[in-house]
């Protein structure tokens, strides 16, 4: 059993349980849910870009610019793939 | 394999034990507050079934009045239908912008099919003949498809088919005794079924957070 480094960090990891629930997020959203800085979100959504887990656009909505994140197919199924990894060590350890 | 280590770091088995439950124990409160923020299950219900039973009453109180029996009956309640969901999309494309959170992608293609089915003359026909459940049915499943909600998904089909099983008269026309108000008494019931099921969803979802 082995686990992705990009996707198996805490931070990460929640940023990409979010936008599995959400379908899409805004930054602002995700820092007050995660309770993140600005910086520390955006070095982490910038990892998970360019690991091509989540895909980051931007717009503005009037005159206010939004940036919003989305999970790829990759990053549904690299989500899927962890938390599955975790369910079974969980088993593992628990079983002795 | 890069990018990956060996998932028994080196942490004995208890610490370890805590952590995964620490962590999976996040993701299932931060997918519970998302639930919650968006209502991306009990808000459909609640809308959908509402309308619905709303526009079924009247078939009730008046079953042969033209504009609630038959075929026109039928198409003004999908008209209804259509615009329900076009409410939903609306209003989740205003907390997506509002709060952050949410696309409303999947309700809006529901409305586009559904209104797609009632001017087409084919779509018209065959929602003529299949009654508002076609297009109640089309458009749950669509929009619980595209934003990958599985309870809305079933539940599309499951009222879809009592529903269109319904308007073909085939459940109404095995009860006992003339019930002209059978077929829309069991429609209702569909409607109030989806209504009660977004009351349920409301309570898990405040639960869940």
């Amino acid at each position: 059993m082995t686990f992705d480094e990009v996707v198996h960090q805490r931070a990460r990891l929640a940023i990409m349980s979010v936008l599995a629930e959400a379908g899409q997020a805004d930054f602002p959203y995700l820092r007050k849910l995660l309770g993140m800085t600005d910086g520390n979100l955006g070095r982490h959504l910038e990892t998970l870009a360019a690991a091509g887990l989540i895909v980051i656009s931007k717009g503005y909505h009037g005159n206010r610019p939004r940036t919003w994140a989305e999970l790829t197919s990759a990053g549904r199924r690299s989500l899927a793939a962890e938390l599955a990894n975790m369910r079974a060590l969980i088993a593992r350890l628990e079983q002795g | 394999m890069p990018g990956t280590r060996n998932a028994l770091p080196d942490q004995p088995d208890d610490a370890a034990l805590a952590a995964a439950h620490e962590l999976t124990a996040q993701v299932s409160v931060l997918r519970g507050t998302v639930r919650r923020d968006r209502r991306a299950t009990s808000l459909p219900l609640l809308v959908l079934g509402g309308t619905t039973a709303a526009v079924m009453v009247p078939a009730i109180v008046q079953p042969t009045s033209m504009w609630t029996d038959g075929r026109i009956g039928a198409a003004l309640q999908s008209v209804a239908i259509v615009a329900a969901l076009a409410a939903i999309w609306q209003a989740e494309r205003h907390r997506a912008v509002a709060a952050g959170v949410g696309t409303g992608r999947g309700f809006g293609l529901a409305a586009v099919a559904g209104l797609v089915l009632l001017v087409i003359p084919g779509g018209l026909l065959l929602s003529l003949i299949a009654g508002p459940f076609l297009t109640f049915a089309l458009g749950l499943l669509i929009a619980g498809l595209k934003q990958r909600n599985a309870f809305i998904s079933w539940f599309a089909v499951a009222v879809g088919v009592a529903g269109i099983v319904n308007d073909r008269d085939w459940i109404s026309n095995r009860l006992p005794g003339p019930h002209p108000w059978a077929g829309p008494a069991i429609s209702l019931t569909l409607a109030l079924l989806t209504v009660a099921a977004g009351l349920l969803w409301w309570r898990r979802e405040n639960r869940a957070a």
